[in-house]
């Protein structure tokens, strides 16, 4: 098959991102990794879980009208989704050049959001990260792998909740403006009020405070 | 310098001196529950009333100092069951006001940590404490032990005993459905819960015993379930040591006796450059030892309580309270 790994992009404690070849396409491969502290039966079950779930929400995302990395192919005999390699710079480094433009892109971000929320689709890890800004201007959300589907508004609060906190950890200074314009953008939901009180409860909670001291010290 | 340590949160009355030699005597008993039931708290008090004084008298006694000089008397005020924590308290307080000797709060929790670092010799741990009534991932952070991940609802020492009451396997529960999951083949698909860094036990517990009802094979039920629950704890372990970049796991609390988690989580450390450690099986479940050490750090840094204040607190949690005897 004409498959190709080339360069290890990221390793994190579930998957590999490697970027390379599938058929002439330049293509990026999430393998997620077998644990050997799992009975191979459990572990097989579960990698192909989530594997096939991953896929599924990217798909589900796409059809919603955002725009994820196209997936090219599934193969659940590596446990890896082979998918369009998206050229571009993250959020993130956008919002730590600090240009003008980011405020628009998070009021961008917020609409991406409340679109996903509306079809019950959860990310589960939205951070500046996360967002890959294409080179004609839009934005792609990528890493699905902690998503899921649900219509809780804890669920879309905590959506919400991680985004703000990497922007408070990383961005303090404009994080409140860039928070205000995501909200902009996000408020095209019926509804998107309920999950905003649903922030800040989640922020009174003992245990997030305690993760943002820890960001803020690592 | 010598602190008394007493211990009765749950199952167990202990009683223990350490002073700066270490854990200079250590003496437990605990209520065994009838088979087939948990800890019936009122009997389980009524068991701690009866034994208290003797294993008070008998720690006392090895550890061959007179009551009348100790420094202090250190006392295991939650979190717990209340009548159980309530015997061990009136003792305590009974004995600071009659010998005019210092009272010092003691957070259950935070001596089982305590105990396996001493234990083990480690500096700065991310710490899996795991019992009968606690799942914690903790690590310390700016004073306090920080909850990384916990259960939701019930503990892991308590989802296996609960099924291992329900199959009818004898006391150790822990160890005998691990036993019977040793000879386990097939594996049935159970629900996961991890959800973010927390676990959450109930529901899986509910769906392994619908296989035992529905007559499935018992060693096969036992490994599912088994397998469900460790690779749960293992993924929120795994998540906090990536997080933390901590190079020390200490596994800590009544459910560190497991044959099987052991090794599991010796693989997740080692995917992770991080040494890993269990507390020795002595001082895994609860007892005496732990509170008197606990109580030793926190007594020399000027920790005390007094007597009218000295409420037991059932729901105590680890991340109130200020850890001063550590420095990073």
């Amino acid at each position: 098959m004409a498959y190709e790994l080339i360069e290890l992009l990221s390793k994190g404690a579930e998957a590999e991102i490697w970027k390379g070849k599938w058929l002439d396409l330049e293509a990026v491969f999430k393998v997620r990794k077998s644990k050997p502290w799992r009975h191979p039966r459990l572990d097989k079950m579960i990698l192909e879980t989530r594997t096939v779930k991953e896929a599924k929400i990217m798909y589900d995302a796409f059809n919603a009208g955002i725009d994820v990395p196209y997936i090219f192919d599934i193969d659940l005999q590596r446990y890896t989704i082979v998918m369009e390699y998206v050229r571009g710079v993250t959020l993130k480094n956008v919002l730590n050049k600090k240009e003008d433009k980011v405020y628009e892109l998070c009021e961008e971000l917020g609409k991406i959001a409340a679109k996903l929320h509306m079809r019950s689709i959860v990310h589960g890890d939205l951070t500046p990260a996360n967002v890959i800004i294409r080179e004609n201007g839009k934005l792609c959300l990528i890493d699905f792998g902690l998503a899921n589907f649900s219509n809780r508004i804890e669920d879309m609060g905590v959506d919400l909740h991680l985004f703000l906190r990497a922007l408070e950890s990383s961005f303090a200074l404009i994080a409140e403006k860039c928070f205000d314009s995501f909200v902009r953008g996000y408020a095209i939901m019926d509804g998107y009020k309920a999950v905003l009180e649903k922030v800040k409860e989640i922020r009174r909670r003992g245990r997030y405070v305690l993760e943002r001291r820890l960001v803020a010290k690592l | 310098m010598h602190v008394l340590g007493i211990e009765s949160t749950a199952h167990t009355i202990g009683a223990s001196v350490v002073s700066e030699k270490g854990i200079i005597s250590n003496v437990n008993s605990v209520y065994i529950h009838p088979k087939g039931s948990g800890i019936h708290p009122r009997e389980a008090a009524i068991h701690h009333s009866e034994e208290g004084p003797k294993v008070i008298k008998e720690a006392l006694r090895n550890a061959g100092i007179d009551i009348n000089d100790l420094d202090a008397i250190a006392i295991s005020l939650g979190p717990g069951l209340g009548p159980c924590l309530r015997v061990g308290a009136t003792l305590a307080r009974y004995l600071s006001l009659k010998f005019s000797k210092p009272l010092v709060p003691v957070n259950h929790a935070v001596a089982h940590i305590e105990i396996a670092r001493f234990a083990c010799k480690a500096s700065d741990p991310l710490v899996v404490y795991i019992a009968g009534g606690n799942t914690i991932i903790s690590t310390l952070v700016d004073g306090r032990y920080r909850i990384f991940g916990e259960t939701q609802d019930i503990a892991i020492g308590n989802a296996i005993d609960y099924f291992g009451r329900v199959i009818g396997v004898d006391y150790p529960e822990l160890i005998n459905v691990e036993k019977l999951a040793m000879e386990g083949k097939e594996i049935y698909e159970l629900p996961l819960p991890v959800k973010g860094q927390d676990v959450s036990y109930s529901g899986l517990l509910t769906a392994a015993l619908k296989l035992v009802k529905e007559g499935k094979k018992l060693e096969d039920v036992c490994l599912s379930f088994i397998e469900h629950v460790y690779a749960t704890l293992c993924e929120s372990v795994e998540r906090a040591l990536a997080y933390t970049g901590k190079k020390e796991l200490l596994l800590t609390g009544g459910t560190a006796r497991s044959l099987i988690l052991k090794e599991k989580l010796k693989y997740v450390a080692q995917e992770h450059d991080a040494s890993f450690a269990v507390v020795p099986a002595e001082y895994a479940g609860d007892n005496g030892a732990m509170i008197a050490y606990t109580g030793f750090l926190a007594f020399k840094s000027g920790v005390r309580i007094n007597v009218e204040e000295s409420y037991v607190k059932p729901m105590w949690r680890i991340d109130e309270v200020d850890i001063i005897w550590h420095t990073n």
